[in-house]
């Protein structure tokens, strides 16, 4: 064996790279060769000292932070969505929601703010590239109209092209209008907009006061989906812990299905809190065994809290729990 | 039911924003945990995750099925992590964070009670701060390899594929990387 080769079959070993072979024949070598088997055991030590260095740890903190961070960025991302497609969309939310605003009584239950962006585009690069078409979009979206109105706010106009040499210029802002709606709880729109309040708003406070608008609602049908899984992702992602327990408290209460297990299964893999992970497992003794035993990801959770929890009792809950299904 | 990778992404490619959160949160630990692993520094390492998937989401209607959505996702990652670290070449490693991290050590060793556990605390801590000293020195594409092969666990082949390169230029990088850091670390191990 050459030295390169030694060199090479070295490093290929401590890495564990090398073939059943190969390895075979590296030890044999390294037997003979005093010389080589030094060469070896400091490269082992190497590692060794690498393996002690902590790799930086990937606390739940930073990631529910780099998720809500993505959140505020992908909505500027969608907004980048060719004109004519969020055109056909904002019609088509707008055309759902006419019919509720007009049955309304408009006595104030809750202020929903709708956010209507209109944008001026003229000559915009990444959306449309045909002056006609913009203007075509902009009339459609009656931001003329909208602008003339008194309640309307103006807000974060960002310049895209702000050189008005040419005659031009290029803009996009936010035109802000209160819609007042009065609407029973099992109302899907106002379910959507209270849906749209725990994920999105600014403010913990209103976030925390439309989880609880869900929770303690009474539905004919249960909450509609979007409903669920803007809890889910609040709880998922909501920096605020009072926020999460809340969603978490409300989630739990509804009947068992995918988005329900989803947030178990997460609470129990994730949270650091373990009165939240004590009280996911309990919930697991409303699942029927048969439902638990044909769901792969949820015995999966379990054996994973019953190798790795911290806790003692959730550890056993798990242990108990998977040996209930194992013993029909 | 678990929804497959493939029905995620093609309901994503449509539109559905849900479809494509639910990828994001598939895979964003590990995205996360690379991104700190490569710059030791949280709020760096959020840059990084931001970017990462943000290019996922422009790229993924042109996404067709020729690779594994994993080795996709994580070529995007390596070549976010280079871009980043040619972005900021003036900038150290060692940051703010590391810092807190010494304080927080530092009142978590007093409250040891068995002696010995302290003394391999602090070692550990020498340790690493000479390892990440260490990876300082290492050019971008020697540092994404080390990181991958050691923190992370991928193997050679695995790290080609999401580099895009050669197994044997992913063996050079690493064996180079690991001769400097043999070098810079000879005084830890021996």
């Amino acid at each position: 064996m050459d030295k390169q080769q030694l060199k090479e079959w070295i490093m290929l070993s401590l890495y564990d790279e090398l073939s059943e072979h190969e390895e075979h024949e590296l030890q044999s070598y390294l037997q003979a060769n005093k010389s080589a088997q030094s060469q070896f055991d400091e490269l082992e030590k190497l590692h060794a000292a690498i393996a002690r260095a902590d790799k930086p740890p990937t606390a739940d903190v930073v990631l529910v932070e780099a998720r809500h961070g993505l959140r505020a960025v992908m909505k500027y991302e969608q907004q980048r969505k060719p004109v004519m497609r969020r055109l056909r969309e904002t019609i088509s939310i707008w055309r759902d929601l006419m019919p509720t605003l007009r049955s309304a009584n408009m006595k104030l239950a809750l202020t929903g703010v709708s956010m209507l962006l209109v944008g001026v585009y003229l000559g915009m690069s990444g959306g449309l590239g045909e002056r006609g078409e913009l203007d075509t979009a902009s009339e459609a979206l009656g931001a003329s109209n909208l602008l003339k109105q008194p309640d309307v706010e103006i807000s974060n106009v960002r310049f895209l092209d702000a050189d008005a040499s040419d005659g031009t210029v290029e803009f996009v802002f936010e035109a802000i209008r209160p819609i007042q709606i009065r609407g029973t709880l099992d109302n899907p729109d106002i379910q959507r907009v209270l849906a749209h309040a725990v994920v999105n708003e600014q403010n913990p406070g209103v976030r925390l006061r439309a989880v609880n608008a869900v929770s303690t609602s009474q539905y004919g049908g249960g909450p509609i989906d979007e409903v669920k899984r803007a809890l889910v992702v609040a709880l998922k992602t909501d920096p605020n812990s009072g926020v999460r327990r809340e969603a978490f408290s409300t989630l739990i209460q509804l009947p068992y299905d995918t988005i329900v297990k989803d947030a178990l299964i997460h609470v129990l893999m994730n949270d650091d809190n373990v009165a939240l992970r004590i009280e996911a497992i309990n919930q697991l003794q409303n699942v029927s065994p048969d439902m638990i035993r044909s769901d792969q990801v949820m015995v999966d959770a379990l054996q994973s809290r019953v190798d790795n929890d911290d806790n003692r009792y959730i550890r056993l809950r798990a242990r108990n729990v998977l040996e209930e299904i194992s013993n029909p | 039911m678990v929804i497959e990778d493939h029905d995620l992404i093609s309901r994503a490619q449509q539109g559905n924003s849900r479809a494509f959160e639910q990828l994001v949160y598939r895979y964003d630990k590990r995205v996360l945990s690379m991104a700190l692993s490569f710059t030791n520094n949280q709020d760096e390492a959020k840059d990084i995750y931001q970017e990462v998937f943000v290019r996922v989401f422009r790229a993924l209607p042109k996404f067709q099925f020729r690779s594994q959505f994993s080795t996709w996702l994580y070529r995007i990652v390596t070549n976010v992590c280079l871009t980043h670290q040619s972005r900021s070449k003036a900038h150290t490693f060692v940051g703010i964070d590391d810092e807190y991290t010494d304080e927080d050590t530092g009142r978590a060793s007093e409250t040891l009670v068995e002696e010995r556990l302290a003394d391999e605390h602090v070692v550990n801590e020498e340790i690493t701060t000479h390892v990440r000293e260490a990876m300082n020195g290492l050019s971008p594409q020697q540092r994404v390899v080390f990181t991958l092969r050691h923190y992370e666990g991928y193997k050679l082949r695995e790290i080609a594929s999401m580099m895009d390169c050669a197994e044997g230029t992913v063996k050079k990088y690493l064996f180079t990387a690991t001769e400097r850091m043999r070098d810079q670390l000879r005084v830890v191990y021996q």
